[in-house]
């Protein structure tokens, strides 16, 4: 009698994911395109297309939603995600390591790039340079993170060196910026999860994510926030190039002094489809992101899309690494989770 | 002890939110009347600080009506009212229950600091309800400075040599004031600060204050608090206060009009405000606001904004389009329409004119933050971090002890003009209003506060001679709270009204009797004007005031007079209550007595 019923609830399981399948499969109904806001612009050109439902959101938040979402019994409420890699195959590894299913079909190769920049006034990169002996990179920076500009040999009315960048828990190119700070610290960006235990390291990124202001977390942006707040509001911060020249570009007047830096080691955001495995729109989605609009929008809001002139602000002298230059999705997400520890 | 305190306060903002609470600017909490009619149109009301309300107000015109305030084809009508960013604070912990008595329900919530927000979110945290207040995106900045008369910046030698919170407090307790930098003629350093219940600059230089008691400038902590070096530091720097505001225009205006007469030096030594506050000041409109055909005229000593050596915190006026459940999709997208519309770098620029630095950061920082106007555009270099919102929740409460105490004689008119009828569909008289409202203010005090009590009118108890009565003396609150409620219920309304007889005796009874410990002050409530044609000589008091409220020896006492209802002469009384450095204030309309009370309680 159990058998039987064991029997029947999975042929009534099986009956009610091939009908939510089948409403997924629609061809009817418009496409729905969920994208991280480091490419809005993308998504609003597509937008104006018609015939598409965009949504703008934190990729920590779609993240979230499909971590743990059982993809055949509830719509996930998308089609595709258009965002930096590699967020979707954490995604997947993270759904790998709880059991689930992956819910992506295959990612397209990157449309359109970005490498990660850290934008210094010009005063204090001069003073971080000479007590740190050479380049300004993310170690240094987190060494002298919390401590005073005076104990650098900087004037004492600076205060305390003050870092920053978006949440890395929620925030795409936050997370990334991470990433590549790690990376220098630890020698590379291969890191495993079990390096980011080491406590030389822990203590090091406490000082860096502690001594950061916290309206700078929370901020829409944290670049935006340092030209808005002047010196003030942040020392240093890391962003993607795409936000950080077009910025500082239509900011000269508040930004002058504002330099930008290509931190070893060289990371770059990449920005990829990742189409919802089953989705009837998979193909009209790689079509329409794959488009010329899209890269124009993409080019024009400062990321560097093959066969596209840099637009004003973004500077072409580094020229970029064939690989994205990131740890694992799974160190990746192992990093995310030990930043949320120690920034408490 | 902790506790009553906060719920002291608590009891302060509740009767603050539960009467309307005022408008910093004083251009009057509300909407004008071009603001008033939304048509059929989708309606956002905002709630903001006083201080940017007309630039509000000014840019909601132009919005509504035009092709971006639309939504799907409906247009939006956006309608600003000003409230006080504490108040208001207060209003939404509550859920806004009163909109016949404090406006419409606002989608949009603009306070001075985002600190509000924070503090919005701990208070319905601790009830367990949800955020109301979500991040959101500052539009406009100014940062908290402490502002001095050039000369006595230049005494204490900045810009050159780096003056901090810690420097101005550490003087505000000294004994030998200004003799210490060879000015001994400018007497004690009087150190102005405004209620952080209402004021966000008060907020700020209470939370700078006990950075600077601790030596941080970041991680405050509750326990931080409580240690006793950083009490009595607290304490001893509320000694030095001249006496609290509910906004820092009354400092400013006070500032101001005594450089007029000379002698702004020895009215108040330093200042927490906002810099666009300086700019004003130094372009001679020391409120902000100018009236149809007012001409400003620089002062003669110009304001200096000083920027802390340790990091100031910004006023940074978040645009917070609220989590509450009575907004709706379409409201919250024609606030976004709003936002989009106040960011645009046109509008910007008139940020800029008003003395603001622009939230858009395309806008270059010009004219008016310049030199020219006292304040620096490459300041100030470094910021002190806001605090948790239970640390700020516990830096309110222990305000509220160590604040420094008042020494009040309440004078309440109750001439035979005070039993006219209050209006406004009540069959309460004036009386029994002012009675209820001085009542209430009663729990304002905090226990050690000395109050008296003291009624005037001719022909009290039937003698024509004796033109007021002592009916409690002066003595702490805490002890005789009770006896003042029961003998302010007795009152009822007899004869004349000898004003200038009664200021002139309360005035000189407490100083007569000065605590340089206290705040000391009269409080003088009167429905009409002096009707005593044995004291005519409005002249001769004013003289009398002023000669005992200038000077470095000065041992202030301060009219803080209340006009009543709409016969009584708001002109004489300014001039009262300017001539002891002070600020009169306006309850014409009998409605608003319980919160004006509130307001010249703030002062204490």
């Amino acid at each position: 009698m159990k058998r039987f019923l064991a029997l029947l609830a999975a042929v009534a399981m099986v009956v009610v994911a091939l009908q939510v399948r089948g409403r997924l499969q629609d061809g009817g109904a418009a496409a729905r395109l969920v994208c991280a806001p480091e490419v809005a612009a993308a998504c609003r050109a597509l937008d104006e297309r018609g015939g598409l439902e965009v949504t703008v959101e934190e990729a920590g938040r779609t993240e979230r939603r499909l971590t743990d979402a059982d993809v055949d019994r509830a719509d996930p409420g998308l089609d595709g995600w258009l965002v930096p890699a590699p967020w979707p195959a954490m995604v997947d590894e993270a759904r790998q390591r709880a059991g689930l299913p992956p819910v992506f079909a295959e990612i397209t190769p990157a449309l359109a790039r970005s490498p990660l920049v850290m934008a210094l006034w010009e005063d204090r990169a001069r003073v971080l340079e000479a007590a740190c002996g050479g380049a300004v990179g993310w170690r240094c920076v987190g060494e002298a993170a919390g401590g005073s500009w005076a104990e650098l040999g900087g004037p004492g009315a600076w205060g305390q060196v003050k870092p920053g960048h978006a949440d890395p828990d929620v925030s795409a190119r936050g997370l990334l910026v991470l990433a590549q700070a790690a990376g220098d610290f630890l020698g590379g960006t291969n890191f495993s999860a079990r390096d980011l235990q080491d406590d030389a390291f822990l203590g090091w990124l406490t000082e860096l994510e502690q001594a950061m202001p916290s309206q700078l977390r929370t901020a829409d942006s944290a670049l935006e926030q340092m030209v808005r707040f002047g010196p003030a509001g942040a020392d240093a911060v890391g962003a993607l190039e795409a936000e950080a020249g077009p910025l500082l570009a239509r900011s000269a007047d508040r930004a002058g002094s504002l330099m930008l830096l290509h931190p070893d080691p060289v990371v770059t955001a990449d920005v990829i489809l990742a189409p919802l495995a089953g989705s009837a729109h998979q193909d009209r989605l790689r079509d329409l992101v794959g488009g010329a609009d899209v890269a124009a929008a993409l080019a024009a809001a400062g990321w560097r899309v093959q066969g596209r002139p840099p637009v004003p602000g973004v500077p072409s002298q580094l020229v970029l690494p064939g690989e994205p230059g990131l740890p694992s999705p799974g160190a990746l997400a192992a990093l995310r989770a030990v930043v949320q520890e120690v920034a408490r | 002890m902790r506790l009553v305190h906060g719920m002291a306060l608590l009891v302060v903002c509740a009767l603050a939110a539960a009467c309307g609470v005022f408008d910093s600017a004083g251009d009057g909490d509300g909407q004008e009347r071009d603001l008033a009619d939304p048509g059929d149109c989708i309606v956002v009301d905002m709630a903001v600080s006083s201080e940017k309300a007309d630039l509000m107000r000014d840019l909601a015109r132009t919005f509504n009506g035009s092709e971006q305030a639309r939504v799907d084809g409906e247009c939006v009508f956006v309608r600003p009212q000003s409230k006080a960013s504490g108040g208001a604070m207060t209003l939404l912990s509550q859920g806004w229950p009163d909109e016949d008595a404090e406006g419409p329900r606002p989608v949009v919530w603009s306070p001075a600091s985002s600190a509000w927000g924070a503090i919005l979110n701990q208070r319905l945290a601790d009830r367990g309800e949800p955020d109301m207040a979500p991040p959101s995106e500052p539009f406009m900045l100014t940062p908290l400075v402490i502002a001095m008369p050039e000369p006595m910046a230049d005494a204490l030698g900045y810009p050159d040599t780096p003056v901090g919170f810690a420097d101005i407090l550490e003087l505000a307790r000294s004994a030998e004031g200004w003799g210490a930098f060879g000015h001994p003629e400018w007497g004690p350093f009087r150190l102005g600060k405004t209620n952080p219940n209402f004021s966000t600059s008060g907020l700020s230089a209470l939370i700078a204050q006990y950075y600077a008691a601790t030596g941080k400038v970041g991680g405050l902590t509750v326990e931080d608090l409580g240690r006793p070096e950083v009490e009595a530091f607290a304490r001893g720097v509320e000694s030095a206060v001249v006496h609290y505001g509910d906004t820092t225009l009354t400092f400013l205006n006070n500032w101001f009009r005594t450089d007029a007469r000379g002698t702004s030096l020895t009215y108040a030594s330093a200042v927490a405000v906002e810099e666009k506050s300086v700019i004003d000041y130094n372009r001679g409109n020391p409120d902000g606001v100018l009236d149809l055909g007012e001409q400003p005229e620089p002062p003669r000593i110009p304001l200096v904004a000083v920027y802390p050596e340790e990091g100031t915190l910004f006023s940074d006026n978040p645009y917070i389009v609220l989590d509450a459940p009575w907004v709706d999709d379409r409201q919250r997208e024609g606030a976004r329409l709003f936002e989009q519309f106040v960011q645009r770098p046109e509008n910007q620029q008139r940020v800029l004119e008003f003395g603001f630095r622009p939230g858009n950061t395309e806008v270059a920082l010009a004219e008016p933050i310049s030199a020219a106007n006292g304040v620096d555009p490459a300041q100030p270099q470094t910021t002190l971090e806001i605090p948790e919102p239970p640390v700020m929740v516990a830096i309110l409460d222990r305000w509220a002890e160590q604040r420094k105490s008042a020494r009040v004689l309440m004078v309440i008119d109750v001439s035979g003009s005070m039993g006219d009828a209050a209006g406004g569909g009540t069959r309460d008289t004036k009386l029994d209003l002012a009675k209820r409202a001085a009542i209430e203010a009663l729990d304002q005090f905090k226990a050690d506060d000395d109050v008296g009590l003291r009624i005037f009118s001719t022909d009290l108890s039937g003698d024509p001679t004796v033109d007021y009565l002592d009916l409690v003396p002066t003595g702490p609150v805490g002890e005789q709270r009770e006896l003042l409620a029961s003998r302010i219920r007795s009152l009822v309304p007899t004869a004349g009204t000898p004003l200038y007889t009664v200021a002139q005796a309360s005035f000189n009874d407490m100083l007569a009797g000065f605590d340089r410990d206290r705040i000391n002050a009269v409080v003088l409530l009167t429905d009409g004007r002096n009707e005593d044609p044995r004291n005519a000589d409005l002249e001769g008091l004013l003289g009398l005031l002023r000669s005992n409220s200038e000077g470095q020896t000065t041992r202030p006492v301060r009219i803080f007079p209340i006009a009543y209802g709409s016969d009584a002469d708001l002109g004489v009384l300014r001039r009262i209550a300017e001539a002891t450095n002070a600020r009169a204030y306006d309850a014409s309309d009998p409605a608003t007595i319980v919160r004006v009370f509130t307001e010249v309680v703030s002062n204490f």
